[in-house]
C-alpha cells in the first residue's frame, strides 16, 4: 500500500542538504519521471487566439525539483494545468506536443502520453492525485466550501486507492493533516475550509495533494497569498515532505528568491516560451538570456549592495499578436534587428545542463546578419534608456 | 536629501534627526468595534493600531513593514485621516505652524490635504472607471480649491508627464491602461497638489516584477526632485530595504521596532524582526531559517503580555504577563521587548 509509508515527525527533520542528495541520484534517463516535448496550449477567445504555452519542453527526474519563473501571463500555470489536463476546455486546448509520464504499470514500467488521454477518462483520473498531485495558489477557492476538509481528502483517497474502507481513509486523512502541521487533526478534520486560516488551508491543500502519495507534486504559487513567516513555514514543509516521499517537484512562482530556495533546476518563461533553463546556481550566477539578466537586475534584493534598480522598459506585448521572432524583442537591450524579429530563436545548448533561447549565442545565425553587431546593440540600448 | 549608498548616511540621518520633524504621531490608536447580536452592541475591539509613536523627518522615507493584520495599512490611513482615530495625535508641520490633524475642521482639512496625500495599493480598484485621467488627477485640485479650468488642465498635464505618461492620455479612461500605467495615474493624483508627505500603501504589490522596478524608481526620482517625505508601507522586506531610510516593524497593531534601515537589517533588536528577516527567501544561499511557529494572533483577542510571546522562542515568564513598552536602546533605535538588552539577534 503506497500510503502506508512509515511516518516520521516533520519537526524532527534535520536540514535537508540538497547537494548531497543530488550526488546520490545519478543523472540518467531511467530516472526520468516526466518529459514534456514541444507542448502547445492555446486559448481560442473571442478577441483572438492566445498562445499561452507555445512550444515548451522540459524534463523532471524522480525526486528532483524544477522551478518555473515568469511574470503573469507567461504560461507557467497553464503548463502545469496541461500536465493535469485541467485546462478549461473550451476555450483552452492542448493543440500539440507530448507530455510523457514514466509510470510503473502492473506489467513493469510504461510511458503514457497524457495528452492522448481524454481529460475526463478513467485513466486520466488514475493519474491525477495518484501520480501527479497539485497545490493551487488560492487555497480558499480550491476547496469546496460545502464540505469539510476531511471529507474532501477522504473522497480523494477513496476514489484513487481502491479497496480502502471509509474508516481507514478517515484515519489516513487525520494522519496526513497531522503530518502537515495542523494542530488537533482529529478535531480539524471536521472543519470547513472557511474555519481555517490561510496558512492552515494551504496545509490542508498540501495534505490533500499528498493523500495518494504522488510521484510528482506541482505547486502553483502555493505561498503567494500568504504572509512571509507563514510562507517560510509552508516552504519548509513542502521541502521536507518532498525529501520524505521522494517526490519530484515542479514549483511555479513569480518570486525568484522562493523558486531558488525550492529548486534544483530553474526554467524562465516569457510569453508562453522557455527563455532559459539551467541549474539553480548557474542561473543566478551566470544568466545568459537578456530577459533573465534584465529580470535579475530589476528586482530589489534583500542582501548585497544596494544599487539603483535597472528597469525593463515597456510592458508585455499584446498576447493576441503572434510573435514571428523572439517575444522579448521589443524590450530587449541586446536585440539584433533583422535577426531577432524575423525568426524564432532556437534553444541553444550552452552546456549540457544550460539551454538558452537567444540568437546571441547562435554564432551561425549571427554571422549571416550583415549589420555591425556592437553598433546595433549600442543604438538599441540608448533608445531603450530614453524611454521610461 | 539622503542618498541610499553614501557612507556618511548615518551622519546625514543624525543631522536630519536634529531638525524639527515633519510629522509626529503620538500614541495613535485605532480600534474597530466588534459588534454582535441583533442590536449590534459592541462586544469588543479589534486593536488595529495601538499606541504607535513615530516621528518622520522631512525628506526621509520611513518604511513600515509587517504581515497582513499587523495594522500597517490602518496606520497609514489613520495618519492621513481616512479613518477617524480612537485616540492620540498626529501633528504635521506646515511652514511655521503645526497642524493638529485630528482637530481640523472641514475647511482646515483642505490645508492638510494639500500637504499629505496617499497612493493606494490596488491600481485596479483605486481609480474610478467612469472618470478619465484629467478628471481623476484634477479632482484633488478642484476639491481643495487650488486650481480650475485651464490652469487645472495645465497642472495635470505637467504632472502626468512627470510620472511618465503622455498628454494624449488625458482623455482616456482607466480601462485602457495597464497596471503599471494605472499606478502612475495614482501617483500623479497624489502629487498634483504638491504635497510634502505621501503615504504609499503597498504601491507595487499588485504589479508584475518587471513593472515594480519602474514604479519604485519613479517614486525615488520624484522624491529627489520634490523633496518628498514618504511613509512607505509594504510587506516585502526587499522593497522596504530599497526604498527606506528608516524602518518601522509592526506586529499585531503594535510598533515593535523602529530604527535606521541598516541597523535593523543587520542587527535587529526584536525577535519578531529577526524572524521576519529570516523568513525572507534569499537567492544567494540556502541556510537554516528561524521558522516562527504559529500565526498572527486574533486582533480582537490578543494574548496577555507581549503580543509576540506565543511565537517567540526567547519568551520568558515576564513576556507572558507584562506588556513591553517602546523604549530607546540607542539614539534613534526604539524597541518594545523586555529582553532587547540581553538578546543577540541575527540579521541579514
Amino acid at each position: 500500500m503506497v500510503c502506508a509509508t512509515p511516518r516520521i515527525p516533520i519537526r524532527d527533520k534535520p536540514w535537508l542538504d540538497w547537494s548531497n542528495q543530488n550526488d546520490n541520484i545519478m543523472t540518467n534517463s531511467n530516472n526520468l519521471f516526466i518529459e514534456v516535448r514541444n507542448l502547445q496550449t492555446y486559448f481560442y477567445l473571442y478577441e483572438g487566439t492566445v498562445r499561452a504555452v507555445d512550444g515548451v519542453s522540459y524534463n523532471i527526474e524522480k525526486g528532483k525539483s524544477l522551478g518555473v519563473i515568469g511574470e503573469s501571463g507567461c504560461g507557467k500555470s497553464v503548463t502545469a494545468q496541461s500536465i493535469m489536463r485541467i485546462v478549461p476546455t473550451p476555450p483552452g486546448k492542448e493543440v500539440g506536443g507530448e507530455v510523457l509520464l514514466h509510470l510503473q504499470g502492473p506489467n513493469g514500467p510504461q510511458i503514457v502520453d497524457v495528452l492522448k488521454l481524454k481529460a475526463d477518462s478513467e485513466q486520466m483520473r488514475a493519474i491525477r492525485w495518484k501520480e501527479v498531485g497539485m497545490i493551487f495558489q488560492e487555497p480558499m477557492t480550491s476547496f469546496s466550501p460545502l464540505f469539510t476538509v476531511g471529507n474532501q481528502i477522504i473522497e480523494a483517497i477513496l476514489l484513487h486507492i481502491p479497496g480502502t474502507t471509509k474508516k481507514a481513509a478517515r484515519q489516513q486523512a487525520i494522519e496526513l493533516l497531522g503530518k502537515v502541521g495542523i494542530p488537533q487533526p482529529t478535531r480539524l478534520v471536521d472543519a470547513y475550509p472557511h474555519q481555517l486560516s490561510g496558512g492552515m488551508r494551504q496545509r490542508a491543500m498540501i495534505a490533500m495533494a499528498l493523500s495518494c502519495n504522488p510521484k510528482l507534486l506541482i505547486a502553483d504559487e502555493p505561498t503567494t497569498a500568504l504572509d512571509v513567516t507563514i510562507e517560510a513555514q509552508i516552504l519548509e514543509l513542502i521541502r521536507s515532505l518532498q525529501e520524505e516521499f521522494g517526490m519530484a517537484l515542479m514549483y511555479i512562482s513569480h518570486d525568484l528568491a522562493v523558486v531558488s530556495e525550492m529548486s534544483d533546476d530553474i526554467m524562465v518563461m516569457y510569453l508562453g516560451r522557455v527563455m532559459e533553463h539551467a541549474p539553480m546556481e548557474e542561473m543566478f550566477n551566470n544568466p545568459l538570456h537578456p530577459y533573465t539578466q534584465a529580470l535579475w537586475r530589476s528586482i530589489p534584493k534583500i542582501e548585497g549592495p544596494l544599487a539603483r534598480l535597472q528597469t525593463i522598459s515597456g510592458g508585455l506585448p499584446n498576447p493576441y499578436l503572434i510573435q514571428k521572432g523572439c517575444p522579448f524583442f521589443s524590450r530587449c537591450e541586446k536585440r539584433i534587428p533583422g535577426l531577432c524579429d524575423g525568426a524564432r530563436p532556437p534553444l541553444i545548448e550552452v552546456s549540457p545542463s544550460h539551454t538558452v533561447s537567444c540568437f546571441l549565442y547562435d554564432s551561425q545565425a549571427r554571422s549571416k546578419v550583415p549589420t555591425e553587431q556592437p553598433n546595433a546593440t549600442q543604438q538599441s540600448a540608448t533608445q531603450q534608456s530614453g524611454v521610461s | 536629501m539622503t542618498t541610499m549608498t553614501s557612507p556618511n548616511h548615518a551622519e546625514q540621518l543624525s543631522a536630519i534627526a536634529q531638525m524639527e520633524p515633519l510629522l509626529e504621531v503620538k500614541d495613535l490608536k485605532k480600534y474597530f468595534p466588534i459588534q454582535a447580536g441583533f442590536l449590534k452592541h459592541t462586544v469588543g475591539y479589534v486593536k488595529a493600531v495601538d499606541e504607535v509613536n513615530i516621528t518622520v523627518q522631512a525628506g526621509e522615507t520611513l518604511g513600515v513593514v509587517g504581515e497582513s493584520g499587523s495594522g500597517k495599512t490602518t496606520l497609514g490611513r489613520t495618519i492621513i485621516r481616512l479613518y477617524e482615530p480612537t485616540g492620540g495625535d498626529v501633528l504635521l508641520r506646515d511652514g511655521n505652524r503645526v497642524l493638529n490633524v485630528f482637530e481640523l475642521d472641514s475647511k482646515q482639512m483642505h490645508i492638510f490635504r494639500r500637504n499629505a496625500q496617499m497612493i493606494f495599493q490596488d491600481p485596479y480598484a483605486s481609480l474610478n472607471p467612469r472618470m478619465n485621467v484629467l478628471e481623476t488627477v484634477g479632482e484633488p485640485l478642484l476639491v481643495n480649491n487650488i486650481a480650475k479650468g485651464r490652469d487645472l488642465e495645465e497642472r495635470v498635464a505637467k504632472v502626468i508627464q512627470q510620472v511618465g505618461l503622455r498628454v494624449e492620455h488625458l482623455r482616456r479612461f482607466p480601462h485602457s491602461f495597464s497596471g503599471g500605467q494605472r499606478q502612475r495615474i495614482g501617483i500623479a493624483r497624489a502629487l498634483v497638489v504638491n504635497p510634502k508627505l505621501v503615504v504609499a500603501d503597498e504601491p507595487v504589490s499588485a504589479l508584475d516584477v518587471s513593472i515594480q522596478a519602474q514604479i519604485l524608481n519613479l517614486l525615488k526620482d520624484l522624491q529627489a526632485q520634490y523633496q518628498l517625505t514618504y511613509i512607505f508601507i509594504s510587506h516585502a522586506m526587499s522593497v522596504i530595504r530599497y526604498m527606506s531610510d528608516r524602518i518601522a516593524v509592526m506586529y499585531a497593531g503594535k510598533l515593535v521596532e523602529l530604527g535606521p534601515k541598516q541597523d535593523i537589517l543587520s542587527h535587529p533588536l526584536h525577535p519578531y524582526s529577526e524572524a521576519l528577516l529570516s523568513a525572507v527567501p534569499k537567492t544567494t544561499q540556502r541556510r537554516k531559517r528561524i521558522v516562527s511557529r504559529g500565526e498572527v494572533p486574533d486582533l480582537g483577542n490578543l494574548p496577555a503580555g507581549c503580543v509576540f510571546h506565543p511565537r517567540c522562542k526567547y519568551a520568558t515568564e515576564q513576556c507572558r504577563t507584562a506588556i513591553p513598552h517602546l523604549r530607546t536602546i540607542s539614539p534613534g533605535r526604539t524597541v518594545s521587548c523586555h529582553l532587547a538588552d540581553t538578546l543577540a539577534l541575527e540579521g541579514i
